[in-house]
């Protein structure tokens, strides 16, 4: 074998495909864009070969090949669209379906799943099977967070590899054999690690489908976005999908990005997201008099706030939650310095952020806050001074401060914030900017609503020194507003100066044309999909989990 | 704009002739219904009713299986090809494991419905059906929205066709 960089010249359907070694059938046809069907091949999973569906003929050899462990070749001569090829796909459907329950009416993945679409295209459209003789396996059986069919499963061990190879819990296995087999977990022992939302997501056809999302919406109703999870400093690219008609959050799916999440992501960002329709979550800003609360409106805050503010500007503390997409950061920062603030600071532990790994080796940051990376890269680029956590808390206590605000809380456990809130003394008059209420806040004077990460649009950079592109899903809840909102209120002190929802735009082009954002001049629309590398702050322990 | 001036003939400035042109016509008709009651196109409406033909589409009906349960799964076709968005159907699992699915509320608001029958049409299991009820009058807007349980009622618990497996 010569280590020379090589190349593959092969053809597929007549188009001819340069490969690079190493590379199957399928991988050099699908660089060239030709589609081949398939169930077990998953790009982030080992090759098993056992669906058959991606079947391929090629020339000078008598038999069918699939295309998905067959390595391309020099030369090769690759036909997927023959007679033979459509005849053998065909019969492989049909096997798969021998046993299929054919209960779509009820199935979750009606709509999405592929014996569904690869029916409509290859299928026979003739059964030859009566559901009588149809061999009956165990349905609806309870694995943990996943329900499982095993009369809708087609065995391709999806499932099997991805606990193998990506949790490396090894609790899912194929059992007996035959027509017999059945897909369980070891010891019918429930799922144990933390990634089992991804089994719903690669699962081809309905047999593992979500306990949080069955049967609570059907798929076709719901509009989906592409956005990040904002959960912890990864920053998983995610696909959230909410159905229009009712604006109602219902899933959230990792989206393929090989440097970030390649294509999983943890069941804590896809299922923690309760508190954006909960009962908890705020309505409206509230003002607290003599320990009771009082509702009030934007306008008599924005009133309030800017009097305070203008009064004594240097004992007025901000603290910037690292929930705050970049463009709302500069946007506190430019607003609060034109004020005359001086004193900033964030929410989180240095020290949770400069572990730039995942603790559990696949995703997980001990920094739940989705955007510290920004907020380092905001404050470094532009030479801003601000308080580090332990200086904040010994100024805190030592009441140096007349007002605390703090900026853009998200969700229900807040990590970082919880201490600050703790440590703020009684004599300074403390203001929450949050999406949930909690039992912290007792001590706030003000409480005002914050839209969530699902409702507003900006960029963060995650802990790879990526920045990436958040997309709001759905439009601000209730009266709730995002950090553009409050600052631009509190800027004009009243509440007619309505703050626009594109004002991330504006503000994310003045930054990449004052190239805080490396990359200048970049248009925010535009950006691509899988985030841009700024690399500054982020780039120290390089991007170790993803393999390409 | 000009003005048009007109100029009636006198025929037609004595309204007298057209009354009694009028008079004619419904003492012809009054006479006719008089000693003809048979061919009368009315009817005595809320004693007599008019026959329909039963393919009718009136007001829907869910049927039930043979143990008086819903036959509804709740796989939410209806709701998809309803043109009227009427159909609002909340699915839950069903505490008997081989049921799986079934509406936890099932609300037709019959003030958006069309009557078009397209629920029927994309219903795979036989379980709405439009039914022959017309009189859909109420005094409030809100007893227009049908919860499950009234259309099983007024349907006289219909069962299904449709063989359960």
């Amino acid at each position: 074998m010569s280590d020379k960089p090589q190349e593959i010249n092969l053809s597929v359907n007549g188009t001819a495909i340069i490969a690079k070694p190493g590379m199957t059938v399928f991988q050099a046809a699908q660089t060239a864009g030709i589609f081949i069907p398939h169930y077990c091949y998953h790009p982030d999973l080992s090759i098993a070969g056992v669906c058959r569906m991606c079947m391929c003929e090629i020339e000078k050899n008598p038999r069918l090949q699939i295309s998905c462990n067959t390595m391309a070749t020099e030369g090769m001569v690759v036909r997927t669209d023959t007679d033979k090829v459509k005849d053998i796909v065909q019969s492989v459907l049909e096997l798969h379906l021998i046993n299929h329950p054919l209960d779509c009416p009820i199935c979750d993945k009606a709509g999405e799943c592929k014996l569904q679409d690869y029916y409509q295209e290859y299928g026979l459209y003739k059964s030859r099977i009566e559901y009588e003789t149809k061999n009956h396996k165990p349905k609806a059986v309870d694995i943990g967070t996943i329900i499982l069919d095993d009369e809708r499963c087609i065995l391709c061990t999806r499932c099997v590899r991805f606990t193998a190879e990506v949790t490396k819990t090894h609790e899912l296995g194929i059992f007996n054999r035959g027509d017999r087999s059945i897909l369980r977990t070891y010891d019918d022992k429930p799922l144990r690690n933390d990634y089992t939302g991804n089994l719903a997501d690669i699962c081809p056809v309905g047999a593992l489908t979500a306990k949080e999302f069955r049967f609570k919406q059907r798929v076709w109703f719901l509009e989906r976005n592409d956005s990040i999870c904002t959960q912890c400093a990864r920053g998983c690219n995610v696909t959230v999908s909410v159905n229009p008609q009712t604006t109602k959050l219902y899933r959230v799916e990792p989206r393929r990005n090989p440097t970030v999440n390649q294509s999983w992501m943890c069941d804590t960002g896809r299922w923690n997201t309760h508190y954006v329709s909960d009962a908890s979550r705020m309505t409206s800003p509230q003002k607290r008099v003599n320990g009771k609360d009082i509702e009030e409106t934007w306008e008599t805050f924005f009133k309030v706030m800017s009097s305070n503010i203008q009064s004594a500007p240097k004992k007025v503390l901000v603290g910037l939650s690292t929930y705050l997409t970049t463009e709302e950061m500069a946007d506190c920062l430019e607003v609060f310095s034109g004020l005359g603030v001086t004193h900033f600071t964030w929410i989180v532990d240095e020290k949770t952020v400069e572990d730039r790994k995942a603790y559990d080796g696949i995703l997980k940051h001990h920094d739940q806050t989705p955007n510290a990376a920004g907020f380092l890269q905001l404050m470094e680029t532009t030479k801003t001074s601000w308080l580090k956590h332990e200086e904040v808390i010994k100024k805190l206590q030592a009441k140096e401060f007349d007002h605390f605000l703090l900026l853009g809380l998200e969700g229900v456990t807040m990590p970082g914030a919880a201490e600050l809130l703790i440590k703020t003394p009684k004599e300074t008059s403390l203001t929450v900017h949050a999406t949930t209420r909690v039992a912290l806040f007792e001590k706030a004077t003000w409480l005002i609503p914050n839209a969530s990460s699902f409702e507003k649009s900006g960029t963060m950079v995650n802990a790879l020194g990526l920045m990436q592109r958040l997309v709001a899903s759905m439009p601000w809840q209730f009266t709730s507003r995002d950090s553009h909102g409050v600052v631009f209120g509190i800027k004009e002190g009243n509440d007619r100066a309505v703050s626009p929802t594109g004002r991330f735009q504006t503000v994310f082009k003045r930054l990449s044309d004052e190239a805080i954002f490396p990359g200048a001049r970049m248009d925010w629309k535009k950006m691509p999909a899988s985030g841009v590398n700024i690399g500054v702050v982020g780039r120290a322990e390089g991007i170790k989990y993803a393999k390409g | 704009m000009q003005k048009v001036k007109y100029s009636l003939p006198i025929s037609q400035r004595v309204y007298l002739i057209a009354i009694l042109k009028g008079m004619m016509v419904t003492g012809r008709h009054f006479l006719r219904n008089l000693f003809r009651p048979g061919q009368m196109p009315t009817i005595n409406y809320p004693e007599i009713k008019r026959k329909y033909s039963s393919r009718f589409r009136g007001l829907q009906i869910l049927t039930v299986k043979e143990n008086g349960e819903l036959r509804c799964t709740a796989c939410m076709l209806c709701a998809t090809a309803c043109p009227a968005a009427c159909i609002h159907i909340t699915a839950a699992e069903h505490p008997d494991p081989r049921v799986e699915k079934f509406p936890l509320e099932f609300n037709i608001d019959m003030l958006r419905c069309v009557f078009c029958g397209m629920c029927e049409e994309a219903c795979p299991v036989d379980a709405i059906r439009m039914g022959p009820t017309y009189e859909l009058a109420n005094f409030d807007r809100s007893d227009f929205i049908f919860t499950k349980e009234e259309l099983v009622k007024h349907g006289n618990f219909t069962q299904s066709k449709v063989k359960h497996h």
